[in-house]
């Protein structure tokens, strides 16, 4: 009996050993904040129940500082996971060749992610990513003041857009909240815009430094948005204000409207709560199809990382419908994998899936899509804009020399 | 005897140089080499992942000081660098702020101890928190400064106060907030020189009947010159390394318009990841700070020999 049970163990040891190495798994994460690490704690103590004999080590570390850091470690001494963004910012360390491939992982999923998800994820033609959640950008609006102007409906294209803004300024209300302290919330505007007016695969082509800033193409889009700066649609006090004192005016009935990612959805006062609706960003052109911003978060295995059996292991679990379901249940945002379910009375969640399910493309942001140098460039030249419409050409051609320089 | 004099001497020296050493390594390693290495980076284009860093001549650029070229061009750098110069002519003016305080609450009196340590206040404060207080302040919509100038009618019930949200402006305010730590630092610096002072000349100038200003003109500013050499190098060096309250309070905003070297160098390096074009603009920041620290112990050491 006692040798039975002690070949019972070791064959138990054998089998385990032929499953999961055992060993370790480190993760770096950056998500810092109580939300998603709370969220990430709670699939973890999962994955630790499923695989017991992996000793896994999480270090949180906090988003800017991660931004910076990741340069010297995932070259040199990379953990076995990391988190990180889609897209091109993903992109430059895929060509340098520090991002393990999940092609494998991936084979077993299918049908699972939507074609829009997979393209923020493959780079020449291979899978690198795992997306776990994304979130959709849109309109914000108080249905209150768009009665007391007299807006009948939420507007459905950017000439309702420029004559609700009318209405409101002359009820004196500020059509538009917006604050370019940090200046990306300027960038969502460029994206919608040039997305409406110019397409999806044109901004992806212009963001990925193959295309032309000064072309008449851009010119059309930011004359488009000029008519909204010039008819009084953003506030005079913007520069001075960061995005959550922005949305104070929208709390505080100073202002109507306000494009944000829905991030922003989870704050709104119970106050106003009964007054904050969404609507997704007008057409602009009714010939173009209509692509959405959706800046999706995802893990990869680091090229160098020493532990990849049990990396793909962890990338697996991470694909599951039932994990990003647990795991967006807690952050509140959307899960990529289109087999979990989302919390269906949250009108905000469910306006975002119907609008990123329908979806022609999905960018990641203009500060993820482009270069870090010609988003910096770009950005402060988009506020510069707000407040100096006539300087477009000036603007436009430094965001292009910086292009050139940087795609040179 | 001679000879053991200088024995004594040479285990003094080696003495010396031991307990020297810790602080010298560590002054080499923190100060001397990075100064070296970002004049070597600024001749780079080091994208911070690379792992080689080769200088642009060997790299297939034509210059090997393609960073400073394109510094030459670069509408961001001249801005910052004006906004320096605003810096150095502006922040310069909590000195005498700070002379005028330590001339006034120099007393033997009670409550001018706690009105100094009321002044002494934000001096304890780290300047994040204070950028972060003069942020609220200088708020558009919902600041202390709106309220107040609504308060007594300079703003109109409709109208902001846009001071911070101005390309023009935006630097005088963020000068404001730096000086208002500043001038406390000055005021103590000052304070120590005037508590220094030779008491017997002051009384024998009063004696002889000199006005209040002739005694400050011709007597104290000179008896507290040490006190201001040092207010003069700090206020300078601060005015050239001002960073933390800018990265708070505007970010360089609205689009670079208060934007300044050090920290225009921070955002190229670290957000832009441009090592070797931050590099380059900290060189040319670390040469104006050298040109002008030189120029003006320069001047000062002068001064003291030609009066000994």
């Amino acid at each position: 009996m006692k040798v039975l049970s002690l070949i019972g163990i070791a064959l138990a040891g054998i089998t385990s050993t032929a499953l999961a190495a055992g060993g370790e798994l480190i993760i770096n994460s950056m998500h810092s904040d109580p939300t998603s690490k709370k969220a990430f704690e709670t699939i973890l103590g999962d994955f630790k129940k499923e695989h017991a004999d992996i000793k896994v080590t999480v270090n949180t570390i906090d988003h800017e500082s991660y931004k910076v850091q990741i340069r010297t470690w995932l070259p040199n001494n990379p953990p076995d996971v990391a988190t990180w963004f889609a897209g091109n910012r993903a992109k430059f360390f895929v060509e340098k060749k520090l991002v393990e491939p999940l092609d494998d992982v991936f084979s077993t999923t299918t049908g699972q992610f939507s074609e829009g998800a997979m393209a923020a994820i493959s780079f020449n033609g291979k899978k690198y990513l795992m997306p776990t959640n994304y979130y959709h950008w849109g309109f914000y609006y108080r249905k209150d003041l768009f009665q007391k102007a007299g807006v009948a409906a939420p507007p459905k294209t950017w000439d309702e857009l420029i004559a609700a803004a009318q209405k409101l300024r002359a009820a004196g209300i500020i059509p538009i909240a917006i604050g370019t302290k940090q200046a990306w919330p300027s960038a969502a505007w460029f994206d919608f815009i040039n997305m409406r007016v110019n397409g999806y695969p044109f901004h992806m082509n212009l963001l990925s430094g193959k295309g032309n800033y000064s072309s008449p193409e851009v010119k059309k889009t930011m004359a488009t948005w000029a008519q909204l700066v010039k008819v009084g649609g953003f506030p005079e006090t913007a520069p001075a204000m960061t995005w959550q004192e922005a949305s104070a005016l929208l709390w505080q009935g100073k202002a109507a409207m306000y494009l944000m990612g829905n991030f922003i959805s989870s704050e709104i006062p119970s106050s106003v709560k009964a007054q904050v609706e969404f609507f997704p960003f007008p057409i602009i052109d009714p010939k173009i199809p209509t692509a959405q911003v959706a800046p999706t978060d995802v893990y990869f295995i680091p090229a160098k990382a020493k532990n990849k059996a049990n990396a793909k292991l962890f990338m697996t679990f991470l694909a599951r419908a039932d994990v990003q379901q647990k795991y967006n249940e807690v952050t509140g945002l959307l899960p990529v994998n289109n087999k979990a379910k989302i919390d269906v009375t949250n009108t905000f969640l469910k306006s975002g899936q119907q609008i990123l399910g329908q979806a022609s493309g999905l960018s990641q942001f203009f500060d993820r899509d482009a270069e870090p140098e010609v988003a910096k460039v770009g950005m402060d030249g988009f506020v510069e804009f707000m407040r100096y419409p006539e300087r477009t050409d000036a603007i436009l051609s430094r965001i292009e020399n910086t292009r050139k320089r940087v795609h040179r | 005897m001679v000879g053991s004099l200088s024995f004594m001497q040479k285990r003094d020296h080696k003495t010396a140089w031991r307990f020297l050493a810790p602080s010298l390594i560590l002054y080499g390693l923190y100060v001397i080499f990075p100064i070296f290495f970002s004049l070597y980076l600024s001749i780079t284009q080091w994208d911070g992942v690379s792992a080689a860093v080769t200088p642009l001549c060997l790299d297939g650029e034509t210059s090997c000081f393609q960073n400073f070229i394109d510094l030459w061009n670069d509408d961001v750098f001249w801005m910052s660098l004006k906004n320096n110069i605003a810096w150095l002519l502006f922040f310069s003016l909590s000195a005498p702020l700070g002379l005028a305080l330590a001339l006034l609450f120099h007393v033997k009196a009670k409550a001018a101890n706690f009105y100094k340590s009321l002044l002494f206040m934000p001096m304890v404060f780290s300047l994040v928190v204070v950028g972060t207080i003069w942020s609220w302040f200088l708020q558009p919509e919902f600041g202390l400064v709106e309220f107040l100038l609504k308060g007594i009618g300079l703003l109109k019930e409709g109208e902001n106060f846009t001071l911070m949200a101005s390309d023009r402006w935006a630097t005088a305010g963020l000068i404001a907030a730096a000086s208002w730590p500043h001038a406390a630092y000055c005021m103590v610096l000052y304070l120590a020189g005037l508590s220094n002072l030779q008491k017997n000349v002051i009384e024998a100038a009063e004696i002889e009947g000199v006005s209040r200003w002739q005694l400050l003109w011709y007597i104290v500013l000179p008896m507290l010159r040490p006190a201001t050499v040092i207010v003069v190098i700090v206020t300078m060096i601060g005015a050239l390394r001002a960073f933390d309250l800018i990265s708070i309070m505007t970010a360089g905003g609205p689009a670079n318009s208060s934007n300044v070297l050090a920290l225009y160098m921070y955002q190229q390096t670290f957000e832009n990841f441009r090592y070797g074009y931050g590099a380059a603009i900290s060189v040319v920041l670390f040469a104006i700070s050298l040109l002008l620290i030189l120029l003006y112990l320069r001047q000062t050491l002068k001064d003291e020999t030609g009066r000994s």
